[in-house]
């Protein structure tokens, strides 16, 4: 994923760039700025989408080069793949950032590396991608410093909110179409990695994708990785075969089917945990309803809704995915718009499966569109905040 | 530090015994505490206490080298050597010579002349530390021995009058070839030099540590002033215990004590097991290593260059505290090692086996490791090189897994390559390594180092879970061989198969029984062939490392000018 094109308006503040003279900076930050007026424009925002990118853009400009001692540390976030990520203010600027911290042991050429590659970061700006302030290299950890959202991301949202109801997920789901779709179109890249934890949300409204992968060599010097009990990885791309964004599509879905029924959802659960959820009885049975009959092997019982119970080992879970049919949305609890759309994603044939033009016009997405949902009302309603001092529940 | 070598009473040899026992004057010894962290500050009052000293026998008698007891069936029963002055002792004498080795500090200061340095000699027998120029000067050398008898012990006993040489150190030994009772007196470790004249056994060495002082002028070396011999004495003790002494019940002796307490501390039961007993042939006192610089980090802790008798590399083992369970593991580990020896298997020298420092002591591994060596593409490895580096990797796999060890880590970053020759090192320690749990377990979640999983095989991988030990994993002779095969692979591809994958697609594709493409690679037929046999997805159908050492030995030898591989590897993607 290495970028082809030169990291172009927005170098101002990236740490390669930390020579330049401020007088310098201010001057490339005002051309800078201009070309991405440009580009801001292709993007069809509405007003307060252009305002904000806008007004996140001038704030980073100020900020400058982005430097270990700068930082104060508010708290931890949570983890990552790979690192700690931290809400930290950045002092010279005044800024609440979220720092995300990746220890690394490497030689100085491939952590320039890295760098660069994350460089690209600095082009993704769009109100569907989480803001970047910069990142830079210091004591074996490499920093990447972004927006900080805070509402953390849709698997906190979902423990306090133990299921997201549907048109809060129509919200969701144009979001996440609308980012893949940008980093389809501006940048050809593909997310690689979406599930609940890397969709952030904030008290203005806002759904942000984040953690998508731009550094090829970071993933690759990553010295672990973390395995557990959920995969959003489609079964095309398990078993080895050729992948594409079709892959994201996937990943969305499985998600989709996560926020809703409040649970990873493989294996399914059964009638009677579906009922527990959802507090009446389930006709058409579980996900994956009646396919426990067909399938070639004993699976284990869906877990109890509490999550405990005998876990499944990844291999069993991942085979899972590949061999059996996909999870879909019981009947009965959602608009059938809903159900065709999650079971549009969750195609296992990567070519029978919706792509991003096909549901960006699925009724589902139209609907939602239209839609009014006070997200941030129901956000921070959810997760105990204030009101934020200016609704903005008419956004979107 | 001479406490240290010590650690249960089959390895306490005292050379000469008193029937009565004195006690120790002011030592005090807080006892039988149990906990080693108490350890250090049970030895310092040791290390300082003038009056302890004073218990001392300050005689010379013994150079009977750091002794090991003979390995004795049962364990318990010690032979224990009654030295007596009839006995002729060749080790006796009035001037011992010192045991000088080389060493470099950051700042010492040199005895003699009282200079700085940073290179010079350090005696093993007293610790005196001087410049090399400076040896002529220094004061001889005073080994140190413990005198266990009281006042009357003098009258009573005259000829079994017990006293002790002091190991300075504890010198590495083979259980293979206990030193037998005959041998005891027969220095196997310290050189030539340490021989004493055993013809000159001065009649005041059967004084007793309370006439000590009165005495002093008169004895040891008169050309030294007895304030120096004093402050060149050693202030390490080593405790005794033997047999006899331990069904002492009311000795009330407080050595008695301190060994107990010591013992406890060491976390070796009184009456030791037969594992214990031989494991403490191989333990070593955390403080004897002198740790160098680190020339590396594994999973389970980080190695460092390091001194023992010589350059060795130290694998410092973090392992939780008060994990009992680990220890154990860890213990079982190094019973499996302790006579371990192949030219392709690295040689284990000892370990420190006192919590909170684990520590395994090998031999220096030259060269760099297979790892590197396989990404260094300024290397050449053709067709008979790749060969001659997995025929030594099998023999050396082979050898071990004949003695019943278990790598459980085969890869390349675990072997070392020096100009032809193989070494393999850090077998059987994964699974107390608490790498998949250390540290940044999360929550549900299963911490997946990098490379890892290409070397599972199959049965491995379908076992891991987010809460998976590294203990319950089914690691086999079989999946060594596995494991060899990523090596073989790699050793041809330069790289991992897999190599920027996901853990989660490696996991599947292993799992579910899929090869890497091969395709790319241009692997022929012969060495595709053993590939694919080390990767059977079914454990029986994978090759023993003897039976490897024959398919290598069969491989066509080829002219390294008609290097052409003959039929490439033509397969389908994947092979089932």
């Amino acid at each position: 994923m290495a970028p082809k094109k030169r990291p172009g308006p927005l170098t101002i503040a990236t740490p390669c760039d930390g020579v330049s003279s401020s007088h310098n900076s201010v001057l490339a930050s005002e051309a800078n700025l201009e070309a991405l007026q440009k580009k801001l424009e292709e993007l069809d925002l509405d007003d307060q989408q252009k305002k904000r990118l806008e007004a996140f853009l001038t704030q980073k400009a100020k900020v400058g080069e982005l430097k270990d001692d700068d930082f104060h540390r508010i708290c931890e976030l949570g983890a990552g793949n790979g690192g700690v990520v931290n809400k930290v203010c950045h002092k010279p600027s005044g800024y609440i950032m979220a720092r995300k911290l990746i220890h690394l042991e490497i030689k100085p050429a491939i952590r320039n590396q890295i760098i660069r590659e994350l460089q690209v970061l600095h082009e993704c700006n769009s109100p569907y991608i989480v803001g970047f302030y910069g990142a830079f290299y210091s004591d074996g950890e490499i920093s990447i410093c972004m927006e900080h959202m805070d509402g953390g991301s849709l698997d906190q949202v979902l423990k306090e909110a133990r299921r997201i109801p549907e048109e809060i997920l129509g919200k969701v789901s144009i979001a996440v179409l609308r980012g893949l779709a940008y980093l389809r179109e501006k940048h050809q890249i593909m997310h690689r990695d979406v599930k609940p934890s890397n969709i952030l949300v904030n008290s203005r409204g806002e759904i942000k994708l984040c953690d998508f992968g731009v550094s090829g060599q970071l993933i690759d010097s990553m010295a672990n990785s973390f395995v557990g009990t959920r995969s959003y990885m489609s079964p095309e791309r398990l078993q080895g075969t050729h992948y594409s964004v079709q892959s994201d599509v996937w990943s969305m879905g499985l998600s989709l089917v996560e926020l809703s029924i409040g649970r990873y959802p493989i294996p399914p659960p059964e009638p009677r945990e579906l009922e527990a959820i959802f507090g009446r009885s389930i006709l058409d049975g579980a996900g994956a309803g009646g396919t426990n009959s067909t399938s070639p092997r004993a699976r284990p019982p869906g877990r109890p809704v509490s999550g405990h119970g005998p876990v499944m080992a990844i291999f069993e879970l991942l085979d899972y995915i590949v061999n059996e049919p996909p999870p879909k949305l019981p009947h009965g609890v959602f608009t059938s718009d809903f159900q065709d759309f999650v079971t549009k994603c969750l195609m296992k044939s990567p070519a029978d499966r919706a792509d991003l033009k096909m549901l960006m016009n699925h009724t589902f997405i139209k609907r939602s569109e239209v839609e009014e949902v006070d997200f941030a009302g129901w956000l921070c309603k959810t997760m105990g905040f204030n009101q934020p001092s200016t609704p903005t529940h008419t956004t979107d | 530090m001479g406490l240290c070598g010590i650690m249960s009473p089959s390895r306490f040899v005292p050379l000469l015994r008193a029937k009565k026992k004195a006690k120790p004057l002011n030592l005090k010894i807080s006892s039988a505490v149990g906990s080693c962290e108490n350890l250090p500050s049970q030895r310092s009052p040791l290390h300082s206490d003038r009056s302890l000293r004073s218990f001392f026998f300050p005689s010379f008698i013994p150079s009977t080298p750091p002794v090991h007891a003979a390995e004795t069936p049962s364990g318990n029963t010690l032979s224990v050597p009654r030295w007596s002055p009839q006995i002729p002792r060749r080790d006796f004498g009035n001037s011992i010579k010192h045991r000088f080795s080389t060493k470099y500090w950051m700042s010492q200061t040199c005895i003699v002349c009282g200079k700085g340095m940073l290179f010079g000699l350090k005696c093993k027998n007293c610790k005196l530390k001087c410049h090399n120029k400076c040896t002529k000067e220094a004061p001889p050398c005073h080994l140190l021995i413990i005198q266990r008898g009281g006042p009357d012990s003098l009258r009573d006993h005259q000829g079994t009058t017990q006293a002790r040489l002091v190991r300075t150190e504890s010198v590495p030994c083979d259980i293979n070839n206990p030193l037998r009772y005959t041998d005891l007196h027969i220095s196997q470790t310290l050189p030539k030099t340490n021989k004493i004249n055993k013809d000159h056994i001065p009649k005041q060495f059967n004084l007793t540590a309370s006439s000590y002082l009165k005495y002093k002028q008169q004895f040891i070396f008169p050309d030294v002033a007895s304030s120096s011999i004093l402050s060149c004495l050693s202030t390490e003790v080593e405790p005794t215990s033997d047999n006899e002494e331990a069904n002492d019940e009311d000795s009330g002796d407080e050595f008695e004590e301190m060994n107990l307490s010591l013992l406890s501390a060491r976390n070796f039961p009184r009456k030791a097991s037969q594992t214990s007993i031989f494991l403490q042939e191989w333990d070593v006192p955390f403080e004897q290593l002198e740790i160098g610089e680190m020339i590396g980090k594994g999973r389970f802790g980080r190695v460092f260059h390091g001194r023992w008798h010589g350059e060795v590399a130290l694998r410092l083992i973090d392992i939780e505290r008060d994990n009992e369970d680990q220890l154990r593991a860890f213990k079982r580990e190094v019973m499996a090692y302790r006579n371990t020896r192949h030219e392709n298997v690295v040689l284990f020298m000892g370990a420190c086996m006192s919590p909170p420092h684990l520590a395994i002591i090998t031999s220096l591994c030259k060269g760099r490791t297979l790892y590197s060596v396989v990404r260094d593409a300024k290397v050449i490895l053709d067709f008979n090189k790749t060969r001659q580096i997995a025929q030594e990797m099998v023999k050396g796999m082979g050898y071990l897994h004949a003695k019943g060890i278990l790598h459980k880590d085969m890869k390349s970053k675990n072997v070392f390559y020096d100009n032809g020759k193989v070494v393999i090192t850090d077998f059987g320690l994964f699974t107390i390594s608490g790498v998949l749990q250390a540290g940044s377990r999360r929550e549900d979640k299963l911490r997946i180092p990098s490379g890892w999983l290409c070397h599972l095989a199959p049965e491995i991988i379908c076992q891991l879970s987010p809460d998976t030990e590294e203990d319950k994993l089914p690691f086999s002779k079989q999946s060594d061989v596995f494991a060899f095969g990523t090596m073989w692979y790699e050793l041809h591809a330069r790289e991992w198969p897999y190599k920027s994958q996901p853990a989660e697609v490696i996991l599947w594709q292993v799992g579910s029984g899929q090869k890497p493409s091969l395709a790319q690679i241009g692997m022929c037929k012969e060495i595709s062939d053993i590939l694919l046999l080390c990767w059977a997805c079914q454990q029986d159908e994978r090759p023993s490392f003897s039976k490897l050492v024959d398919l290598l030995e069969k491989l066509p030898k080829r002219n390294r000018r008609l290097s052409h591989p003959g039929h490439f590897w033509k397969s389908a993607e994947y092979v089932q």
